[in-house]
């Protein structure tokens, strides 16, 4: 709508707005300024009929244009403003072309690095084009790179790329449910307890068993003679032996820890500086000036932009050092002993392990600390193996599987 | 409120009519106004007047024989036959 300020004097003010009434001219927000001067706003349309109607009784004059006619006739009166709109439009348009950010979801034993190391020789990257990109493609050539992952999918929502990943389990081999096979130890250890729901177990409780050992065997020799004719005759029967076997498996870990730690203490000397990144380029005030031999920076943002272009603005601080060696405590050291433990339990060992007991020793150096860890872990260790059961020849005598007779 | 009052309420163009609430004042059937002024406001409706005295009063809007008055409203008189 367009509306027009106007600015009434004359005699008898009501008279105009009498006749305005009659014509039909709507008039609002009208104020009444003094006995002979009011202010009002007036439909442009009805414009030229309000000064009509003033004639030479009435002075008016017009104070303000309103409403979106000529809000839009005066922006496009500045062609500076319609350059710098356009060139934001455009800034937007380019930004919603190109990759800012990529998000990955779902993966838990590779690390976000990796992903997007391997995103980024699949043409997936921060900067580059989303129409160049073909995300089938893109999933494809994850597939080939990384084993791991059972599923992957990439979606765009504007200039965010993300990647969900689903990582799968380690390859297991396995064994067809009709063909024979034996369970054997994967691992040392000592025999704590084994479930057979087919199969005869080989193994007694705390027996030591090597690797490739059987533990749960397939081949079942035939007790029941009653339908042999030669009851000196031995039977076998073959089986998919099947069950689990857990065994205490021991392991040993070693690391290494420092005798004396290194504390930093603040002289509070310091030098402010400022940091400036534009994009990947990044200016800062710390780089070039440094004039203390140990120091410690910091920073605090005041500014982080990553949208339309990526620019970083940060107050930097480098303040000076002053460094002591302390001898650490035993308590540090077990405490960090222990971290380290369960850092290698958490990498090496199958999540459903089950830890028995745990021994750290401590053999101290000249400035280092050997650190052995022995670790009793309650797992299970047993996996199919599968065989091929012998082939009875005709007229073998002493030797046969079920339902064939030994002549 | 009898029927024929209601319908010559409804269709009584030419009576003053005047609904007043709060710091608004709605006038309806104008056929033109007398004195504005920012204490008083009077108009004449064809068969009567309705005048309007306050303080800080202003005619937010004006078409179509309704006027909306704003201010603080403080009398309302109606006045008989014009003339």
């Amino acid at each position: 709508m367009h509306y027009i300020s106007i600015h009434v004097e004359g005699f008898e003010i009501h008279k105009l707005l009498s006749q305005c009434l009659k014509e039909g001219i709507e008039l609002r927000n009208i104020k009444i300024l003094s006995n002979f001067a009011f202010t009002a706003d007036v439909r442009g349309s009805d414009r030229s009929l309000l000064i009509r109607l003033a004639g030479s009784r009435y002075r008016l004059s017009i104070k303000k244009e309103k409403g979106v006619k000529p809000l839009a006739l005066k922006l496009l009166s500045k062609r500076s403003l319609i350059a710098g709109f356009l060139l934001f439009l455009l800034i937007i348009f380019m930004q919603s072309m190109f990759v800012s950010e990529i998000r990955v979801y779902g993966y838990e034993k590779l690390t976000e690095r990796e992903i997007l190391e391997c995103l980024q020789d699949a043409g997936l990257y921060v900067g580059s084009s989303i129409r160049s990109i073909d995300p089938d493609q893109v999933e494809i050539e994850m597939y080939r790179s990384l084993d791991r992952i059972s599923w992957i999918g990439v979606t765009f929502r504007g200039g965010l790329a993300e990647v969900v990943i689903a990582e799968g389990t380690e390859p297991t081999i396995q064994v067809d449910t009709d063909q024979p096979c034996n369970i054997v130890a994967v691992k040392e250890g000592y025999i704590e307890k084994t479930i057979a729901r087919e199969g005869k177990v080989t193994v007694e409780k705390d027996a030591f068993v090597h690797v490739g050992d059987v533990l749960i065997s397939g081949i079942l020799q035939i007790e029941d003679k009653t339908y042999s004719r030669d009851v000196d005759s031995v039977a076998y029967r073959y089986v998919h032996a099947d069950g689990e076997v857990y065994a205490r498996t021991v392991h040993r870990f070693i690391c290494y820890q420092d005798v004396h730690s290194l504390e930093k203490r603040r002289t509070g000397k310091s030098i402010p500086g400022i940091r400036l990144t534009l994009g990947t380029r990044t200016w800062n005030t710390a780089s070039v000036f440094i004039p203390y031999e140990t120091s410690a920076y910091g920073e605090k943002k005041i500014m982080d932009l990553r949208w339309p272009f990526p620019v970083e603005v940060a107050v930097t601080r480098i303040s000076q050092l002053e460094l002591y060696m302390t001898k650490r405590e035993q308590d540090e050291i077990e405490a960090q002993a222990n971290r380290q433990v369960r850092e290698f339990i958490n990498n090496n060992l199958p999540e459903s392990t089950q830890i028995l007991n745990k021994s750290l020793k401590f053999l101290p150096g000249e400035n280092i600390i050997k650190v052995t860890a022995m670790i009793e872990a309650l797992e299970q260790i047993g996996q199919k193996k599968s065989f091929i059961p012998p082939k009875i020849e005709e007229g073998e005598e002493g030797k046969t599987t079920l339902g064939e007779f030994a002549d | 409120m009898f029927a024929m009052d209601e319908f010559l309420y409804d269709f009584s163009v030419n009576l003053p009519r005047v609904l007043v609430g709060g710091k608004t004042g709605v006038l309806d059937h104008v056929k033109k106004l007398l004195i504005v002024t920012e204490t008083n406001i009077v108009a004449g409706c064809g068969s009567g007047y309705i005048s309007l005295s306050g303080t800080n009063l202003s005619i937010r809007h004006l078409s179509e024989e309704r006027i909306i008055v704003s201010g603080e409203i403080r009398t309302i008189e109606l006045y008989g036959n014009e003339g």
